[in-house]
């Protein structure tokens, strides 16, 4: 997954407003247009001034003084409305029906069963409540107006706000109920769905079923490669399609080393002659994004080993991106952009390796990280620092052996003039490409102080918080690759340091606040067309709307990119003239009218692509649809739910006003 | 009407919809057996048309639940659901987005399953692009086997088409046998049972267990293969492919197991029973009756057949026209065409008495000899007299019609290298070649060690040695004695991917002789090898030629050569097309079993 660093909310707010306010001028300058235009038709146009001046001006009061007592008493009449329809029962129906038999068909055997189960509920419960919503709303107004119970509520001194606002707060606190519901059982089904453990394959649950491992340190049980310390092995059974090895490694420590943290996992430990410590411990190998903890339970040889239930699967990971990344090339000059390998997407920036002949390579890319501080991390002595960085290979090199890259630190001095640097040394490690990599970083770690004029001032351990960090609280990080004529490759989020991870059940939550947005929205939606449109065009509606919402990113990046054939005038006169896309049209006045008239279109085509709301995922989807965040593990940032609290505000608030006048002008409400 | 409410109307509609839905189900109903597997009921009409046709799932054991519910839920838009997925799993992959890219083509593959194609594409997506986009070797493996996976769904939804199984064959040969990971491909293979478990609902693991060895890759591919053939010859599906790849596959894949083999492990008595069943299987196929694109059937075994059928059409010719009348416009004719002593000596050779190079040989001499003569059987053809004239055309017609089998037989078996692979086969089941290989894994392993010289315990009272150990330089030079004589029982082999080992092998060597100072033996085993292939046009092995080294000791023109070459007695480097192909390898030293091999040689061309 891609996760792109998010703004603050404030700078959301203020890069979104004069977007949001250009739509607001223009939806209010279209409303009064065609008001007046529909007036004119039905009294003439100086009546239709006079209207159009009135209904404006009833409009002020309707909205300064609607009353929250009498927009609750319609919401409960919503509420009993929708219930009596039965559309709740019938979609709790089909979501609890898709659950029970839903498990049948999760493929076991995938390497990530957690991303699919969580894919699985996220995306059935999207579509059943989005459904639901449009169902609910589309169908309330116009049947009331229909069967005439609209007078029993219009002949009371109720404004029309209170009406259009009151059905989206009834239907959207039953929609609110069912979402809770479907949210709770959702994460049981996730959490119950992914539980399990296995046993050791063997006689006995003992070191008696491990073997030797071999001296060319690859796995008699798989042919893989395993830990450098490993010295025996095993293998569990299979469960959920997947089984794990177990090692035996030896875990030596140094005299004053702290202990290790997890000691259920140790079988024996031993002081060597050289006063060191070994401690002879079980580990399982993680498989698929999870991995069991393991009990010893005695001691030796006849210790009884078992695993517990899976680890792993449930994370809510807060990553500490860097605020800037800077690439540098083999010379060491600064570029806008890493090396570009030839990938398709062209998302990451690679840096190069060197090659034999220079025997070194000043290329890098610099992460910078602000705000770095001890609190968000608690009190570790272990910092995790994970990557997903990309590997690119000019030759084939050792096919069994990673690329290898290194990390280096550096504090930020604020007077770069006069104050002095430290810097790290480097950290070797292997890359795991495709995969989140952890690379534990000590908080103490070994460095030097120099000048600004390159001088030494001193070597030893530096803090990485108090003497890097300091009290600017910003840190550099830099990335190379060790391996000559091969390629690391690294966007902004590639690296980041993990903070102390989220809870993950209110990360489930936010998950379902972000469905909870798309509902009020659609709701809104529902609400709104219904007061100008029939039942069925209303559903149509509001259904197009949906699946326009779904591939808003689609059709945002249709309108935002110069595409080769110009626009869609341009374009028609291709496809007539059958002309291809590469060819220039004839210069002349006609073409040039018409490439003006393209950029009117397009640029009239973008904006009114906001007027659709965002559902789908993609990197601005991540707005209204968190989906992704859930799937691969990570914390939604909670100004992120700002930023999707603001734009269902805006829908709803926009869409209350829409239907307000939709509604007042029709003469059941007057 | 107007009396009927509106509610028994809708009764009425409901009630039609449902009566037009029994015959559709009658007409389309599937077919079902009984627990015995007869067929309790054949199905409708529907159901039978699809059947024959092959379009769907006709029976209901085959109807996939998913598969048929995903059809449905499309309503009819079928294929722009098909392309909507197809282009979702293009983004997915551009956006090196793996795991969503294998369920987007599960759906697709749910939705378009009788699709042959489709399933080939992306399994080849799978098992080829997508594992090589990991730089681990470990992950490489495991999309190489979700391809593979993934590929083995088709089959169940296309019963009847051998593609699916054949194709299974080739990713699993090619891909764990054939890559730069083999080895680690292979070593992971034999320990994978999870994988073997999966893909053991159509092939057994013991039928691919390897005696000796465990689980084999190649031997996996043999049964896939195995599987498609059964499917055309047993069960009558359709033979989408020509005869002559077809019936090749199956048997290419043990003597490339035995390739596999010999380069992972120390050659033993087993795998000297793995060529031999190589060579039966390959002779098989050559005794195969084939037909080619142009209707004629021929079978590659039959080729000295059709020599002596030539000969006997020639012999019948000859007894209608006056005495003589071939043998003196052949002397006319090689008079002419100036035959060397070589050429006129294979020319007296009768087809039997001839070696298969000879009879290629006599082949292109006679059809020379013909060209220059218009058609020399026609001229003869032409002396006899009026009463045998249309019996002596009928003559020439047969010789004509057994010229062109002959003539096809040559070009398909150039196409799957036959000859060369019929004669590899026979010298790698032989008890002197594994007694060379074992030599030869021998020295190389030491070679590894950089133990190069021999460890000896030395006599200083009768100042004798006594050698211990020996060394990688002896070592090899036993092994070349040995390989020598391979190369004299097999000549063929003499050119092809072997011989370029064994010149590997021999650069090994020459750069141990300079490391240690040593000079080049003067009876090097396989000296005659050396001068072949630099006559043969490998100028480039960088080796001392038999005349090299002469000039080098008579010290003629000596420096002439230390100007054209660094090596004081390596051959000119006069480079010629053919060595530029493997120049490179032979600079960097030896690729043994890890390294690359040549993948372009001719001989390894018809390896699939």
């Amino acid at each position: 997954m891609v996760v792109e660093d998010f703004s603050k909310f404030s700078e959301w707010l203020l890069a979104s407003l004069p977007a949001f306010g250009l739509i607001i001028l223009a939806a209010i300058v279209l409303g009064v247009f065609f008001g007046f235009l529909i007036a004119s038709f039905r009294h003439g146009p100086f009546e239709a001034f006079y209207i159009v001046a009135t209904v404006i001006a009833q409009a002020i009061p309707d909205f300064l003084f609607t009353s929250p007592r009498r927009v609750f008493a319609i919401a409960r009449l919503a509420i009993k409305e929708a219930l009596r329809r039965k559309v709740i029962l019938v979609t709790f129906g089909i979501f609890a029906a898709s659950l029970l038999f839903g498990g049948w068909f999760m493929n076991s055997g995938s390497d990530h069963p957690d991303q699919i189960y969580v894919n699985f509920v996220l995306w059935g419960t999207q579509m059943l409540v989005l459904l639901m919503a449009m169902l609910i709303s589309a169908f309330s107004l116009p049947d009331d107006i229909k069967n005439k119970t609209i007078f029993t509520v219009v002949t009371k001194p109720v404004r029309p706000t209170e009406i259009v606002l009151g059905r989206i707060v009834g239907f959207g606190l039953l929609g609110t109920a069912l979402l809770t519901l479907m949210g709770v059982i959702s994460f049981f089904f996730v959490w119950r769905g992914l539980s399990h453990t296995h046993m050791i394959v063997g006689d006995t649950q003992t070191l008696a079923s491990f073997a030797d491992v071999p001296l060319d340190k690859r796995s008699l049980i798989t042919g893989k490669r395993i830990s450098d310390n490993a010295v025996m092995e095993a293998s569990t059974n299979n469960v959920s399609g997947h089984s794990h090895r177990i090692e035996l490694i030896h875990d030596i420590r140094d005299v004053g080393d702290p202990e290790p943290e997890i000691k259920s996992n140790i079988i024996d430990t031993k002081t060597l002659d050289d006063g060191r410590t070994l401690y002879r411990r079980v580990v399982c190998v993680p498989v698929g994004g999870h991995t069991h903890r393991v009990f010893v339970e005695g001691e030796g040889e006849s210790a009884r080993i078992s695993l517990g239930p899976a680890v792993g699967y449930f994370r809510a990971r807060v990553p500490i991106y860097a605020e800037k990344l800077t690439f540098f090339d083999r010379q060491g000059n600064v570029k806008e952009r890493g090396f570009n390998v030839g990938k398709e997407r062209n998302y990451r920036g690679y840096v190069d390796g060197g090659n034999a002949m220079t025997r070194s390579s000043l290329s890098k890319a610099l992460f910078e990280f602000d705000e770095f501080s001890l609190d968000q991390f608690g009190d570790k002595d272990i910092l995790p620092l994970e990557m997903t960085l990309g590997v690119f290979r000019t030759y084939k090199g050792d096919v069994e052996k990673r690329v290898t890259g290194g990390i280096q630190f550096e504090s930020v001095p604020e007077l770069a003039d006069i104050d002095n640097k430290i810097v790290s040394e480097v950290i070797d490690f292997e890359t795991n490409e495709y995969n989140v990599q952890v690379l534990p970083i000590p908080r103490k770690i070994i460095g030097k102080e120099i000048q600004p004029d390159g001088k030494l001032v001193g070597k030893g351990e530096y803090d990485l918080f108090e003497d890097f960090a300091g009290e600017n609280g910003k840190i550099r990080l830099s990335l190379t690759c060790r391996d000559f004529n091969q390629y690391l490759g690294a966007a902004k989020a590639d690296i980041y340091f993990r903070a102390n991870d989220q809870v993950y059940w209110w990360n489930f939550t936010k998950g379902y606040i972000g469905i909870w947005f798309q509902m009020m929205i659609i709701i809104a939606m529902g609400v709104a067309f219904s007061t100008f449109l029939s039942a069925p065009i209303t559903m149509l509606g509001t259904s197009v709307m949906i699946i326009v919402g779904f591939f808003t990113t689609f059709i945002r990046e249709m309108t935002d990119v110069e595409h080769a054939g110009g626009g869609p005038i341009e374009s028609l006169i291709r496809v007539v003239t059958q002309k291809n896309m590469i060819l220039d049209l004839d210069t002349g006045i006609l073409t040039t009218v018409v490439e003006q008239l393209d950029k009117l279109i397009i640029a009239m085509m973008s904006s009114l692509t906001y007027l659709a709301p965002n559902f789908g995922g993609g990197q601005r989807g991540r707005i209204l649809n968190f989906s992704d965040y859930l799937t691969y593990g990570y914390a939604i940032q909670s100004d992120r739910i700002l930023a999707g609290l603001t734009t269902t505000i805006a829908f709803v608030i926009g869409l209350t006003i829409l239907g307000y006048f939709a509604l007042k002008t029709r003469e059941i409400a007057k | 009407m107007n009396n009927i409410t509106p509610f028994i109307r809708k009764i009425i509609y409901i009630a039609c919809i449902g009566g037009l839905l029994i015959p559709l189900a009658l007409v389309s109903r599937p077919e079902t057996r009984n627990e015995d597997g007869e067929i309790k009921d054949a199905g409708g009409v529907l159901s039978e048309l699809r059947d024959k046709h092959n379009l769907s799932q006709a029976k209901m054991s085959e109807i996939d639940p998913a598969s048929e519910t995903m059809k449905l839920a499309s309503l009819g838009l079928r294929g722009v659901a098909v392309n909507m997925l197809w282009m979702q799993a293009m983004e997915h992959k551009k956006n090196e987005d793996y795991d969503k890219l294998a369920s987007t083509l599960q759906a697709l593959t749910k939705i378009q399953p009788n699709f042959v194609k489709v399933w080939e594409y992306q399994a080849h997506n799978l098992a080829y692009n997508v594992s090589m986009e990991f730089d681990d070797y470990e992950y490489r493996y495991a999309w190489v086997k979700k391809g593979l996976a993934f590929l083995k769904q088709g089959i169940p939804y296309n019963k009847r088409d051998h593609r699916v199984p054949s194709k299974l064959g080739f990713f699993t040969g090619n891909k764990f046998g054939k890559s730069d990971e083999k080895l680690s491909f292979r070593r992971m293979f034999r320990k994978d049972d999870e994988f073997h478990r999966e893909m053991s609902d159509f092939i057994n693991p013991d039928d691919y267990d390897q005696v000796g060895y465990g689980p084999d890759s190649w031997k996996m591919a043999y049964h896939w293969y195995d599987f498609s053939r059964k499917m055309v010859e047993e069960q009558s599906c359709p033979q989408r492919e020509g005869d002559m790849l077809f019936y090749m596959y199956r048997p290419a894949q043990l003597r490339n197991q035995g390739l596999s083999l010999q380069d992972e492990f120390r050659s033993e008595e087993i795998l000297m029973e793995i060529w031999r069943r190589a060579d039966e299987e390959w002779q098989e196929y050559g005794k195969e009756e084939i037909s080619n694109t142009t209707g004629l059937t021929i079978s590659m075994e039959n080729m000295a057949k059709y020599e002596s059928d030539i000969d006997a059409q020639r012999k019948l010719l000859d007894t209608m026209v006056p005495e003589g009348t071939r043998v003196e416009m052949m002397k006319d004719l090689m008079q002419q065409a100036e035959l060397t002593e070589e050429q006129k000596a294979v020319m007296d050779l009768t087809p039997d008495e001839r070696t298969d190079e000879q009879n290629q040989l006599a082949r292109r001499i006679t059809d020379f000899l013909s060209n220059m003569a218009g058609n020399i059987d026609r001229a003869i053809a032409f002396e006899a007299p009026e009463e045998k004239r249309t019996e002596a055309e009928k003559a020439v017609m047969k010789i004509v019609e057994l010229q062109n089998q002959i003539l096809t037989i040559d070009k398909n078996s150039s196409t799957v290298n036959y000859r060369y692979w019929r004669e590899r086969n026979g010298a790698e089941s032989n008890e002197l070649t594994i007694s060379a290989r074992q030599a030869l894994y021998d020295a190389k392993q030491m070679w590894r060690q950089s133990i190069y010289d021999d460890e000896y315990d030395y006599d200083y009272k009768t100042k004798t040695k006594s050698v211990t150990k020996q060394g990688a330089i002896s070592l090899y030079l036993s092994a070349f004695k040995k390989w020598q004589e391979v190369f004299d029982t097999y000549p063929e082999l003499n050119d092809g991917l072997l011989a370029d080992q064994l010149k590997d092998a021999i650069v090994v060597y020459n750069n141990m002789l300079k490391v240690t100072n040593r000079e080049w033996p003067d009876d090097f085993p396989m000296q005659k090898f050396v001068d072949f292939r630099y006559n043969d046009g490998y100028r480039d092995d960088g080796l001392p030629t038999t005349e090299a080294l002469e000039e080098l000791r008579t010290g003629r023109s000596a420096d002439d050569k230390a100007d054209s070459s660094d090596d004081e007695i390596g051959a000119e480097p006069m480079k010629t097309e053919k060595d530029d192909a493997d120049s490179e390898e032979s600079e960097i030293g030896e690729p043994d079993s890890e390294g690359n091999k040549s993948e372009d040689d001719k001989s390894e061309e018809s390896d699939q």
